[in-house]
Order: C-alpha cells, then structure tokens, then sequence
C-alpha cells in the first residue's frame, strides 16, 4: 500500500491572470493562516503578488530586497510586459539567489521551503526568491557526545547549518552533498554526503537506492531512515551509526564512508558501521594514545561485564556454588540467609527497578530527574537490603551493572537485551546455557552486515594491520591506511613519527 | 507447521525447569568432616556446617556460627545419606575443606572413605586429610578461640604446617597416588586435641594397605619429608660437638632425597642426598657473630642432625616392612633388573640394605648483624 499523495493543486502550470492565480494558490494553500498574500503594484501600474509563509522568511530582506525595489520602481511600467520578468531579475530583485518557475508544484515547494513567490499579472511565469531566514537553535555543544578535548560544537536541526559544520571541517570541492527528498507528506530534505573518490561508488549508490525507495508520508528524524535502510531490521544490534558531532562525521567521510544529513534531525547517520566503531569515541583520537588505549580496553571489558555480571552471579550462587571461594560463599550465604526469592528473581526484579529509574531519569524534567535517583537509589539500594527483599552482594552486581553499561552508550540498549536474554538462558541451564548464549551472540554478530561489510570487521574476519585502531588506539603515525572494509588506500606518510631535535639535519 | 514446531521446542527449554539449580540458603555447607567408629561398629560421621544466620554482619548475636550434625550408616554414603534425617536442608560438600579421621575407624580401614571421595562429584579432592587420636567429633567440637569456623582454621593449621615441616600434608589424590605402589603405604599428618581449646598438628600416621598401623615421631615424620622432598621451608636445629652451641638454621631453599644404585662389586645401597641452602637463624655464642660458619664443626653438626633425622625414618620403615618411604618401589623404577632377583625376598633382604648419605649445606647469609668495627 502506498501512502495517498496529497494534492496540491489541479493545474499543472500558472495561468497568466494574476487574480485566477492568486485563487488558485489560496485554494491549494487552504487559506492557511501562516501563508501571507502580499498584493502590490510595481511601479504604481503592473499588479503583482508575493506568495511567502510567515516565520519560514526573514521580513527585513523581504522589505529591502524585494518590496521595496519593486514598488519604487517606476522605469518599469515603460518595459514591455514580455521583457517584464528577465528585467525584474537582472535589474530590480537585489536579492542573491533568484529564479523563474512556471511548475506551480515547484513554486509550491518553494514556498514552503521558506522562499517567496512573486507572480505578477499576466504573466505565466513566477519568481522565486530566496529570503529564507528562521529561528533555529544555535549551534551548541552535544550532550550526548561531550569530550574534554576536541571541537565543542553539534549539530543542529537546521539542514544548512550542518552541511556548513561540516564544509568547515572538509574544504575540498570533492565534498559532496547529495539532496533528496523523502516523506510524502513533510518532504523531508535528506542529504547524503560523501568524499568523492574516498566512498565507494557501490557504497554511494546503494545508499541513495535505498533512501530513494523510501515509500513513507513523514520523515521527521534521522532514525525514520536508519530504520528504513538498515540491513538487519530484526537484530537487536544497530549496524548504522549515527553522531552529534561534525568532527566525527568529518573522520568517518573521511575514512571512505557515507554520511546521511536529514533536516530536523542533530543527528547524522554513518554508514557503514562496524561493531567495534561503538567503542570509539571522538576523544580517543584528539588526546594521546597511551591512555586512550587502556580506556578502550576497559570499555570492552565494561561491555562485557555490564551483560555478563547478572548472569555469572545466578550461575555462581544457583548452579556452580562450587566455583565460589570458601571466604566469598561465607559472605553470600550469610547475606542470602532469609531473603524469600531465588537469586533468579531478585535479579529480575533489581534489573526490571535499574531500567525503570533510568528512563525516568532520562523522560523527566532535570529537577525532578534527580529526585528520582535520590528516591530510586535509596529505596533500591539500601531499603531492599534492609527489609529482606534481596541479598546486598545483588545490589552491588546490580550496581556495576549499571555503571558499565554507561561507559559504552551506544550499545546500551543492545546491552540491556542481552543482559536479560543471559540472565534468562543462564538461569534455566547455568554455566552451560550462560557459554552457548554467548556463543549464540557470537554467531548472530558474525551474521551482521552493514551495507556490504562484515559488521565485526576487523575482529571477524580479522584484519591484522587494524588491530590498531581496534581494542587499541595506536599513534597516529601508525595509521597508514583507511580501514580495508571501506576503502584500503593510504592516509599517512612515511616517517610520520615525530624525531624532535633528531631531524633538525 | 515450521513456527509451531519452533515455539514447541521453546517450549521444551521451559519444561527442564532449572534442571540444577540450588539456593545457597537451600543448602548446608558443611566445613569440616568427621569420621568416627560407632559402638555398634557403623561408621558414625560428624559435619561441621555453617550457620549462615549467624555469620551475617547483622546476625543476631547469641547464635554459634557452627553447628555439628552426625549421622551414622553402613557405609560412609550411607551415613551421609542418612544425615539428611535430622538436616533440614540437602548437605553440600564442595566446600568441606578438611576430613577428619578417628584411630579406631582407620585401624578398622579407610577404604570406602577414599574412594567415595574420588567418586563423587561433590567432594574436592584437594581437601585436606588428618588422622586423629581419640574421636573425630571431638576435634571438631573444639573451640577454637580465633576464627568462627573452627574446620576451616584447623585448615589453616594444616597449611601453615609447612613452615615447620613436621607434618606432612596429604589429600585424597595424593593418597590416591601413593596407593598404587607395591607396598601403599600413606604418612597422614596426626591431628591431637591437646585442651578443650587447643589443637595441635605434627607428627604422623602410617596407614598401609587403607588401615592405620602405626605412627610416626616428629623426628620420623621429618626424616619422611627429607627423603620424600617435602621441605620446602622449616628449621634445623643442631648442636656443635665439642663446645655445645647450638645453632637454628632457616631452610631457604631444599632439595633431598634417595636413589638406589649398585655399588662395584654389585651390592644393592640407597644414596640420600640433601642440598640444603640456609639463613642462620640463631647461633648460641657471643663470639663470631659475624661469620659463624668459620666455626669448628658448625656445617658437621647440623649435617648431623639432617642425617639423624633420615635415620629415624629410614629405621622406621625398614622395620616390620613398613615400607613408606617407597624403597621398593624405587628399586623398582631405577633397577628394575635388581628387582626382579630380589622380588621374592624383599622383606628379608629390605632392613639389610646399607644407605650413605651426602648432605650439603649452603649459608648464604648470616642476618642483619653485621661487625660494627
């Protein structure tokens, strides 16, 4: 089923009377209170209107660049009316970026992109003139990518405003910004963008087959797309990835991959993506490698504490007690003494109050957000301890749960199914069931692709000279090529390591 | 029909309902074992099993963290089988750590003992064994004054026995191992109930073919542990000859034992070795603080006492064939073709074979005194 287009208009193009013209719009506008028909006559003779939505347009450009050249402009009324519309252009609209358009659905789309419309009598011809010019939210640092170090600012909702971020970033003429429109009903303007000669030409236009074939009436956020594009609809892991920051989409395009800008949406989507991208962080290449690479490491090891923790403390205290020090079963047994549920449902219910409290802090207003984990912390800490209801050694594997699984945020969710999926398979078969969970795991993320690459590459299949930039971040003078899934060819320049004094000579 | 058949074997992952699982507090975990004799000759067993309400941070206090439950059977499964008569939840034995076995059960065999150890899956098979004199049940009954699980410090007493090595330190696989030689034969270390709060670990019990049959001196017992290379640690104590100072050296580092060899003319004698490297710990005379070893007769004296030591034992086994400390079986290994001649009269020719020892002590340091002028 295809959604119904709307209709705009019954008339393909304008017909050369200004009054049937203006009937016409109104009627396709629907006497819309935002959409402003300003009638006026240039040079006190030749009747003429403006066609613009309020707030889309910036009112003093109109004023200076278009209402008042042509109202004060009497040499006018002694051009011929079929010279009328090139000499309106050339000579009077001193506004940069100005057109004829005949095709009233263009005229339309123009319109509500924000430009006016100037149709003038007895001609079929209207100008379209760019004054765009709307409130937007000015650029500011992302919150949800924050670094110490590195560029501060995000990207905004406003299309324009992100492709100029990133133009900043990539001052080379093979920066590309591709435009589609998306959405039948909110023609979204979606951009893919992309270095050419960086991305794979495939890689391009499978990108662009894919958003073409976009069937939807509303586009209203970068992750209608992703959703409608991704290779593996029905896996719990997102193989498209998505950033705040133009400085990260910058590096990715840079790396050979594609980058997808929709307007309304901070977020811009790369792609392809790799599993091992979720690890990474703008940061971990601005400051030095050294650290850089032990706090990489320690996220994959959050990661996989953060899923595994509840479902080794079930096996641990329901199946295998055997594996337990002596000293450390002394102190669960004598915590565990009258608690009234098995280890499974505790867990299920300690997991079920840490997802509750973090969407309510993320959904609340902030003052009442910290209310929240106030309440949260001490009813769940230290009241479920205190009554009975659970034993503390849960409350501690429930609280490092928790605190991993921030430390990789952009495999929380990921992270919170597997969680339950382990604590599941391995409270039904122990060790045995918690090993072929994963195992399971391990299949499925082999299985992913992400636009014609291996989702776990460079892990599986393994790529030796990435390793690099995989569980560690290697200097920068080590980082010969682009990654071999996206594009192998060469970055770097030899001796790239710095010598100090050593290469005065 | 292929969706259906899918949520049907879901379905049967449902249906094996947690097929192992066990609740900690489901379980009593039992500490220490006991075995003893009972009147009616059965085996009588005694756990030590944590009170997990008494251990807690905020248990309520009056309470032991210990309680001692016994059973008796026919077999040693049996009792233990049995124990679940008067214990309110299944016993769970992965945790006991130390086993305790009484003269009159080992004097009767510990057969059954052992190999239900090794058979089941429960039990660790590096737990510790003790053969104590008088009952079981009473050495776990004593209270200990440190610690709150009295089996599990008797453990630690058994392992901080290797800084004296007076006792050796056995467990189910070792006394596995030992058992396949010609002649099994196991030193247990002797646990002994000195006073309603005290124990005391040292010296050994000989058990041959499963059944206790005699015990073994300190001196015995450390003479065992040289010849067999169980010293790692530990003191010589030895006393000069001719001016009686006595002298306490700290075994850093040892390595020692026996081989058997044919001497020219073809005569069957055992060569025990000691290379033994030291710290002087104590030396009894103002003088010559600084380098003792420069004293007459010093490394003689304490070589002396190695010897002396290896003699104990070595007299030990070669009488009434006690063979624990593997002659036999070394004879066999590296002269295999000797072995075959002495075979059929090894009991008459054992106690006749002569051993010369070498003994070679190293000082490699004599303390923090040092000449001040």
């Amino acid at each position: 089923m295809r959604p119904k287009e709307a209709t705009y208009f019954n008339k393909q193009i304008l017909h050369t009377s200004l009054g049937k013209n203006i009937q016409a719009m109104k009627a396709i506008f629907n006497n819309s209170s935002d959409c402003i028909f300003r009638e006026f006559t240039i040079a006190e003779k030749l009747k003429a209107a403006l066609i613009i939505i309020d707030g889309l347009i910036n009112k003093e450009t109109l004023h200076e660049d278009v209402i008042k050249p042509l109202m004060f402009a009497y040499a006018a009324s002694e051009i011929p009316p079929k010279r009328i519309m090139p000499y309106l252009q050339t000579k009077l609209l001193t506004a940069s970026e100005v057109k004829e358009e005949t095709d009233i659905s263009k005229i339309i789309e123009a319109i509500l992109a924000g430009d006016c419309a100037l149709l003038v009598d007895n001609q079929n011809t209207a100008i379209i003139i760019s004054v765009k010019g709307f409130t937007t939210r000015s650029v500011a640092e992302p919150t949800a990518e924050s670094v110490i170090r590195g560029p501060r600012e995000g990207f905004t909702e406003a299309l324009r405003t992100n492709t100029s971020l990133l133009r900043r970033k990539i001052k080379n003429p093979n920066l590309v910004f591709e435009t589609l429109t998306v959405g039948v009903r909110t023609n979204t303007l979606v951009n893919v963008v992309y270095v050419k000669g960086l991305a794979k030409k495939e890689l391009i236009n499978e990108v662009k087959r894919r958003i073409q074939a976009i069937n939807i009436d509303q586009i209203l956020d970068a992750g209608y797309i992703e959703q409608l594009i991704e290779d593996n609809p029905l896996s719990i892991f997102a193989t498209i990835g998505f950033t705040e920051k133009p400085d990260v989409l910058a590096a990715k395009i840079l790396e050979g991959r594609v980058g997808v800008l929709v307007d309304g949406s901070p977020n811009a989507l790369t792609i392809p993506l790799l599993f091992s991208e979720k690890f990474q962080t703008a940061e971990d290449y601005y400051a030095r490698p050294f650290f850089m690479s032990f706090i990489r490491l320690i996220r994959y090891l959050s990661f996989l504490i953060s899923i595994t923790a509840p479902a080794y403390y079930i096996v641990l205290t329901s199946f295998d007690i055997e594996l337990l020090p002596t000293p450390f079963l002394i102190s669960i047994a004598a915590s565990t003494e009258g608690t009234p549920f098995p280890a499974i449902v505790e867990i299920m219910i300690m997991g079920f109050f840490l997802e509750v409290l973090r969407e309510a802090g993320v959904r609340m207003p902030r003052p009442i957000g910290q209310a929240v984990s106030i309440v949260g912390a001490l009813v769940i800490g230290e009241a479920a301890v205190s009554a009975g209801l659970v034993a503390a050694p849960l409350v501690i594997v429930v609280a490092v749960t928790a605190i991993t699984s921030f430390i990789v945020p952009a495999l929380y969710e990921e992270g919170a199914l597997l969680r339950i999926f382990l604590i599941l398979i391995s409270a039904f078969f122990g060790l045995i069931g918690l090993g072929v969970g994963f195992l399971l795991l391990l299949v499925h993320l082999a299985s992913l692709r992400s636009f014609g690459v291996s989702f776990m590459s460079p892990i599986m299949p393994l790529e030796g000279e990435e390793m690099k930039d995989t569980f560690i971040r290697a200097p920068l003078w080590l980082f010969f090529r682009r990654p071999k899934a996206l594009n192998n060819s060469i970055r770097l320049g030899k001796g790239q390591m710095p010598k100090g004094e050593r290469d005065k000579s | 029909m292929k969706k259906f058949n899918l949520l049907l074997m879901a379905t049967l992952l449902l249906a094996t309902s947690c097929y192992d699982r066990r609740e900690i507090n489901h379980l009593e975990i039992v500490a220490g074992i006991g075995f003893d004799l009972s009147n009616d000759n059965q085996i009588e067993v005694s756990f030590q099993i944590l009170n997990a309400g008494a251990l807690g941070k905020n248990a309520s206090g009056g309470l032991e963290p210990y309680w001692i439950l016994q059973s008796k059977g026919k077999t040693t499964f049996d009792a233990i089988r049995k124990a679940t008569y008067t214990s309110p939840n299944k016993l769970f034995f992965s945790h006991n750590q130390v086993i305790i076995i009484s003269e009159d059960l080992a004097k009767q065999g510990i057969r059954g003992i052992m190999d239900l150890w090794l058979r089941d899956e429960e039990p660790r098979e590096d737990t510790k064994m003790t053969i104590c004199e008088g009952k079981a049940i009473d050495i776990l009954k004593t209270k200990l004054p440190h610690g709150l699980i009295p089996a599990y410090e008797i453990v630690n007493m058994i392992e901080a026995s290797i800084v004296a090595a007076y006792a050796p330190i056995i467990t189910p696989i070792d006394h596995r191992r030992l058992t396949a030689a010609n002649i099994p034969c196991t030193v247990f270390g002797k646990i002994v109930k000195t006073s309603e709060t005290e124990l005391e670990y040292k010296g050994g019990a000989l058990v041959k073919d499963d059944k206790l049959v005699d015990y073994l001196t300190e001196t015995e017992t450390r003479g065992y542990l040289w010849l067999k290379c169980k010293i790692k640690d530990g003191l010589i104590i030895a006393k000069t000859k001719d001016s009686n100072i006595v002298i306490t050296l700290e075994i850093i580092r040892a390595k020692s034992g026996f081989k058997p060899v044919l001497t020219k003319n073809g005569q069957l004698t055992f060569r025990a070795r000691a290379d033994i490297t030291g710290r002087l710990g104590e030396f009894e005379d103002s003088k010559s603080i600084v380098d003792p070893t420069a004293w007459p007769g010093f490394i003689e004296a304490l070589q002396e006492t190695v010897k002396e030591e290896m003699r104990a034992a070595i007299a030990k086994a070669t009488y009434n064939n006690l063979d624990f400390l593997g002659l036999n079986d070394s004879v066999r290994k590296y002269l295999p073709k000797t072995f075959k001649q002495l075979a059929s009269s090894w009991e008459e020719i054992m106690p006749l074979i002569p051993f010369t020892f070498e003994i070679n002590i190293q000082i490699i340091g004599v303390g923090m005194v040092k000449k001040s002028f």
